[in-house]
């Protein structure tokens, strides 16, 4: 397998769209819990955790890309082939797709759960399951300029959500953050911790960096990303603090989508109807981005053709998306994946690079 | 087959096969209203307040009282009463009679909350009378039913500042903050007409007593920061006797009332470090005199400066009754072990501990009052 | 052996030709004796123009001194357009053109005198496309005449006319025009291969040929846009893009296009920018409005009577009580309904057409809510939609907005607000994957190009606004220079 990618111009994009790649991939099903999730570590300091989960972040995607400009137009999968060899390398790479196929998996049914309950407690799973992998589908075949594309144009349609929230805000109490440093350092770093399955999705840059077309401007749409990402789990966090009292925000499980149920308009009585219903155009570009690079691993991996894996992907993550039945088998599966995700995202890059580095010098001693 | 036709099929079994219970509005009873009152050892009355849209009728809105042991319960017995499918998605006013509060109205509002087919802007009140009383009674002209009537009636009163929010959500919010007890208007009826007689105070989420309309005021002023409000007090007869005008005809005799408007006031509630049951409290009122009973000398600025100290006095000594209103009944509306907890990270108060402190609570009041403009006669 | 070249002797010479015409009456045979020269000449009456056939060829001919020969027959008769032909087929073809074919029996070559008789229309307003203000022209069936007025718009050497001939039974004589020094040549070439590659037996319109050279003929969504207007096609085309005429057809297409130029109207310039730019976020906005307004009122009523605000819910629910569908039916039936009135309106002559929408309108509307078929409030939210889709200045965009209403009604009345976003979901999609001419459909949306918003989705004024749209990616960005554009040498009137 050739480390180094080679891409058509025509299928490369501008770097200035990993803003939105990033982005849009962090922002999902995640950010509907993450208060709730957050505060039941780190309680009101939870805006302390959650700024030191995107330090972390940032620097991880530092190093990212440190590894990454170690190679001319490489992905993971390449890399990894690269340094530890044939197997390992595979192994590796397999781990990713596992990865990809699960957070696929609790992606679509944390969507659904939130379908049944505040909207269609009737509708079925196989029929959501259905249209948003049907959806999925049609976007991949479009190739990679329409995945972008989605991630770039539902970004846009979505992003005036943020502007509802100034009616919670409005509600907001805000002695319900005072005193500040009420939490001990290892609540703090657990709240951190529990804040890295909302912002999976950082991993996207290890496969899209071949696709990029001006690589030197790397940096700064992704730190961008991250910091929007950042800002808007902290937005929402720390409104939802405000907005709750304490022993009600542990008992709300989407507290962003409660948030909404008191914005109303002249039009529409109860926004939290919109917002979830509008809520699949945020899951879309998560679905697409996560199906690419899963069709885009297989590919490097096995070289199994982009059509015939996506249809088989397709009907493996639908019939699994049926047989999960029960909200504490889903949470189970959004653990794992949170966990696993974890290891892959966070900490595996940082453990990648000295390995890289090594490897480096010691060819080059080896081929004066 | 291409995928195109592959995904037309796709859509046509669907549509077809994956069909959900639809909820026409016109087969619907949609319920805007409930009221809930006791009415055994066990069991509940609902009054129901809803839209049910038929052809052959011209007012919409109908009544319906059932009995059951849960609040669930009482939309399935109501059910078997009527031709359609009672839903509560528009529920925006809920009543509980103040013996059924009194036992905790958490059970009852359960479903309230995990139910997200419920807005969280939705009023809640405490009636005195049966709340089947209140929704049942005829309503005036301008609303299409009694329910509408008492959710625009306290809606207005919360608009202008004349009573502490009342919706569902303030109620949640308080309900579980620790320090902290939620309230809720109380309504009663006078001559067959709804209106609101107090407010309600709650331990926790059980109704204790009734705070008169007269006091809701000083509930506001230590609630919150104060805008725009109005407010009548009597003062001591003999008050302001060395500024009354010497003409002839002129009222001296009788009460001193004093109306003020436009009152915009300053709050700072300072608890003693790690006690929370020592607190001083900080007024500032700044307000407008619209009305005073007797003819005072206004241009006089001593008048007006003896008038402030007289106001302030007054004040206070209300404060420091209503405090003692407060202890008496273990109720803690205003927050002050809330605010305590937000300053202080000893000695925390909880929900548990904090009920046995308020009798203990001392609080000193300081009040300022500054009258700014008085009137447009001089 | 059938010999269908030439020399022919006069008797097989017109025979061939009468079979060729297959005894038509309408060809007309010749034969004059000119100094003892026989000279044949051939035409069809109604083709050419009589009397100059007989002033400007006749005459010379007759009154001629020597005998003719093929030269002389080219150089000394005073007519621009001659050409000789050597085959039958092609001398059939010349005449059926409106060519004077004359033949000197035994030579080798006969000439062909073009004096084309046409009958064309005079040049009238736009209809389908009207504007307020601006110019009101529209082109005609006739390419010369277009081609005309294009010249005469672009009067410079830069504009290319190329010419194409497509159609394998049916011959159709089309133009690709553009400007040598901004067109992308890529653009260019793309829009010549698709035409010379079609093998089809005709091509009936500029329209059909639209739909043969589309990227993707399964979309509703048009890719080319057709124009009536030479001030569109010519400004279109001055920004870089490509335009071809079809011969017979009253309208041009241009290409590359985005979905945002089906929006935009010639108009929209001609007013102050302000105005322009007020006018065309409108259009946008009822857009909008006209594909979601129907599908949200079904999911509301069908599902969620939670998000009806409470002031509306007593009007909507007596007015819904009376109906006996569901609301998808009722919305289906009414949609239907618009679209038949606007239907039968187009087929009868205007007169008729406009007692249709009164008769439609009012008194069907009325009749309808009157007698519980609708409900009151769905009449004002499709009338609105209605209204909002005609906005479109592209006759083929608003038409295609009203069809994408039908599935998601029929989606919104099945799954109600996720139908509708799953609708919603799907057409951005699709758009994502529509290309004109190989160029991204939504640019400049996506691919993001800032510059390009600033004429797309709103106007600025001229002096800001200098680039041609990046997205057809035009040789020459600039349209000049934005400060020389603003500066203002007022008389100083101190």
């Amino acid at each position: 397998m050739n480390t180094n990618l080679i891409i058509k111009p025509d299928k490369t994009v501008e770097a200035f769209y990993l803003f939105f790649i990033v982005h849009t991939l962090q922002i999902g099903a995640g950010l509907m819990g993450v208060p709730r999730v957050i505060f039941i570590e780190s309680g009101t300091d939870s805006w302390i955790a959650i700024l030191l989960a995107g330090i972390y972040l940032h620097f991880v995607a530092w190093i990212m890309i440190l590894i990454l400009r170690k190679y001319d137009n490489a992905d993971i999968i390449g890399i990894q082939c690269d340094v530890f060899g044939r197997w390992l390398g595979k192994t590796m790479g397999i781990v990713y797709v596992i990865y990809f196929f699960f957070i696929l998996l609790s992606v679509i049914k944390n969507y659904i759960e939130v379908v049944q309950v505040f909207i269609f407690p009737e509708i079925p799973v196989w029929l959501m399951s259905g249209f948003l992998l049907s959806l999925m589908i049609y976007a991949l075949l479009g190739g990679f300029r329409v995945v972008v594309g989605t991630s770039f144009i539902f970004f846009l349609l979505t992003i005036w959500i943020v502007i509802t929230i100034s009616k919670p805000i409005t509600y907001m109490d805000w002695d319900h953050f005072t005193p500040i440093f009420q939490t001990g350092t290892l609540d703090q770093l657990k709240g951190a911790y529990k804040t890295a399955y909302s912002v999976l999705g950082l991993e996207i840059l290890f496969f899209v960096y071949p696709y990029i077309k001006n690589k030197q401007k790397v940096a700064l749409p992704v730190h961008a990303g991250l910091a929007f990402t950042t800002f808007l789990i902290l937005l929402v966090t720390v409104v939802s603090i405000g907005y709750f009292s304490p022993e009600q925000l542990k008992q709300t499980v989407w507290a962003t989508l409660s948030l909404f149920k008191i914005i109303s308009y002249p039009i529409v009585e109860r926004f939290d109807f919109i917002a979830i219903a509008l809520w699949m155009m945020v899951i879309i570009p998560n679905i697409v981005l996560f199906g690419w690079a899963l069709i885009q691993s297989l590919k490097r991996l096995f070289q199994l053709p982009e059509k015939s894996s996506l249809y088989v992907v397709a009907i493996l993550l639908f019939l699994a998306s049926i047989l999960i039945e029960y909200r504490v088998h889903i949470n189970q599966l959004t653990d794992w994946t949170s966990s696993l995700g974890f290891w892959l995202v966070f900490v595996y890059p940082v453990i990648l690079y000295p390995i890289v580095l090594i490897r480096k010098r010691f060819r080059k001693e080896n081929t004066p | 087959m291409t995928w195109k036709q592959i995904f037309i099929v796709v859509v046509l079994i669907s549509i077809s096969t994956g069909c959900i219970p639809k909820s026409y509005i016109e087969r619907l009873g949609i319920i805007t209203a409930i009221g809930y009152d006791l009415a055994g050892e066990n069991s509940l009355r609902g009054t129901m307040v809803m839209y049910q849209f038929d052809p052959s009728t011209t007012r919409p809105s109908q009544v319906v009282t059932s009995e059951a042991t849960t609040s669930k319960g009482l939309r399935l017995e109501a059910n078997k009463m009527t031709s359609h499918r009672l839903v509560s998605g528009q529920v925006r006013l809920k009543l509980f009679q103040d013996q059924l509060a009194s036992r905790g109205m958490t059970k009852y509002m359960d479903t309230l909350e995990r139910d997200a087919k419920v807005s969280d802007m939705g009023l809640l009140g405490v009636s005195e009378v049966p709340t089947a009383d209140l929704l049942k009674m005829e309503a005036s002209k301008e609303a299409t039913n009694s329910g509408e009537y008492i959710k625009k009636m306290i809606e207005k009163n919360i608009e202008d500042n004349v009573l502490p929010d009342a919706t569902l959500r303030t109620f949640i919010h308080d309900y579980y903050d620790a320090g902290i007890d939620p309230t809720l208007p109380m309504l009663t009826t006078t001559d067959g007409k709804a209106v609101i007689s107090g407010q309600a105070l709650f331990q926790n989420d059980k109704y204790v007593t009734k705070l008169s309309s007269q006091d809701i005021f000083y509930l506001l002023l230590l609630k919150n920061e104060y805008k725009d409000g109005q407010f009548q007090l009597q003062l001591p007869d003999e008050a302001l006797k060395e500024f009354h005008k010497e003409t002839p005809g002129s009222s001296a005799e009788g009460p001193l009332h004093v109306s003020l408007h436009e009152i915009d006031s300053d709050l700072t509630i300072d608890p003693k470090k790690g006690k929370p049951t020592e607190q001083s409290v900080n007024v500032t009122i700044e307000a407008r005199l619209l009305e005073i009973t007797k003819d005072v000398d206004l241009k006089n600025k001593k008048a007006i400066y003896k008038l402030e100290k007289e106001i302030e006095k007054k004040v206070k000594s209300d404060l420091e009754q209503f405090l003692e209103f407060l202890k008496e009944n273990q109720v803690d509306p205003i927050g002050f072990g809330k605010i305590y907890n937000a300053k202080n990270r000893e000695n925390r108060v909880t929900k548990e501990n904090w009920r046995q402190q308020i009798p203990e609570l001392n609080v000193s009041f300081d009040v300022k009052m500054k009258l700014l403009r008085h009137g447009t006669v001089e | 052996m059938d010999q269908s070249t030439l020399p022919l002797q006069i008797d097989s010479y017109l025979d061939r030709l009468k079979q060729r015409f297959n005894e038509s009456p309408d060809l007309i045979q010749k034969v004059f004796h000119i100094k003892g020269q026989e000279v044949v000449i051939h035409f069809i009456s109604y083709q050419i123009k009589k009397d100059r056939l007989e002033r400007e060829l006749l005459e010379p001919l007759t009154k001629s001194e020597k005998p003719w020969s093929v030269h002389d027959l080219q150089n000394k008769i005073p007519l621009a357009s001659s050409q000789t032909v050597s085959s039958i087929e092609k001398i059939a073809e010349l005449i059926i053109h409106g060519n004077v074919v004359v033949y000197f029996p035994g030579e080798k070559e006969a000439v062909a005198f073009l004096l084309p008789q046409q009958q064309v229309r005079a040049l009238e307003r736009a209809e389908t496309e009207s504007l307020v203000f601006g110019p009101q022209i529209a082109f005609t069936e006739s390419l010369v005449t277009n081609l005309n007025i294009i010249r005469w718009r672009l009067d410079v050497d830069d504009l290319v006319v190329e010419k194409l001939i497509v159609g394998e039974r049916i011959k159709s004589e089309i133009r690709i025009v553009y400007l040598k020094s901004i067109a992308n040549d890529e653009n260019v070439d793309t829009m010549r291969q698709r035409i010379k590659d079609l093998k089809v037996a005709e091509v009936e319109d500029t329209s059909v040929l639209g739909q043969l050279i589309e990227d993707s003929s399964s979309s509703i969504f048009p890719q080319l846009i057709n124009t009536e207007l030479p001030d569109r096609f010519c400004n279109s085309i001055s920004k870089g893009r490509v335009g071809v005429l079809v011969d017979k057809s009253p309208t041009a297409l241009i290409g590359p296009m985005t979905l945002f130029s089906f929006f935009e109207s010639t108009e929209d310039l001609y007013m102050r920018w302000n105005m322009g730019t007020f006018i065309r976020l409108l259009r946008f906005i009822a857009m909008a409005f006209s594909i979601i307004l129907t599908p949200m009122y079904v999911a509301a009523l069908t599902y969620h009577y939670e998000i009806i605000p409470t002031s509306l819910l007593v009007s909507l629910g007596q007015s819904r009580a009376m109906v006996p569908f569901p609301p998808v039916l009722e919305a289906l039936l009414l949609e239907m309904l618009i679209e038949l009135l606007r239907e039968a309106g187009a087929r009868l002559p205007t007169k008729v057409g406009q007692t249709m929408g009164i008769v439609g309108g009012i008194v069907l509307g009325q009749a309808a809510v009157k007698a519980g078929f609708t409900s009151n409030i769905l009449i004002i939210i499709i009338a609105l939609s209605a209204l909002a889709s005609f906005t479109a200045p592209s006759y083929l965009m608003g038409t295609a907005i009203r069809i994408i209403r039908f599935p998601m009604i029929i989606l919104a009345g099945a799954w109600g607000l996720i139908g509708i976003m799953f609708a919603l979901s799907f057409i951005v999609i699709h758009l994502l994957k529509q290309k004109s001419l190989g160029r991204p459909y939504l640019a400049p949306i996506y691919p993001f190009q800032w510059k390009d918003i600033n004429d797309s989705l709103i106007r600025l004024p001229f002096q800001k606004n200098n680039a041609r749209p990046l997205n057809v990616m035009p040789k020459d960005t600039e349209r000049h220079d934005p400060n020389k554009a603003a500066e203002k040498k007022d008389v100083d009137p101190s």
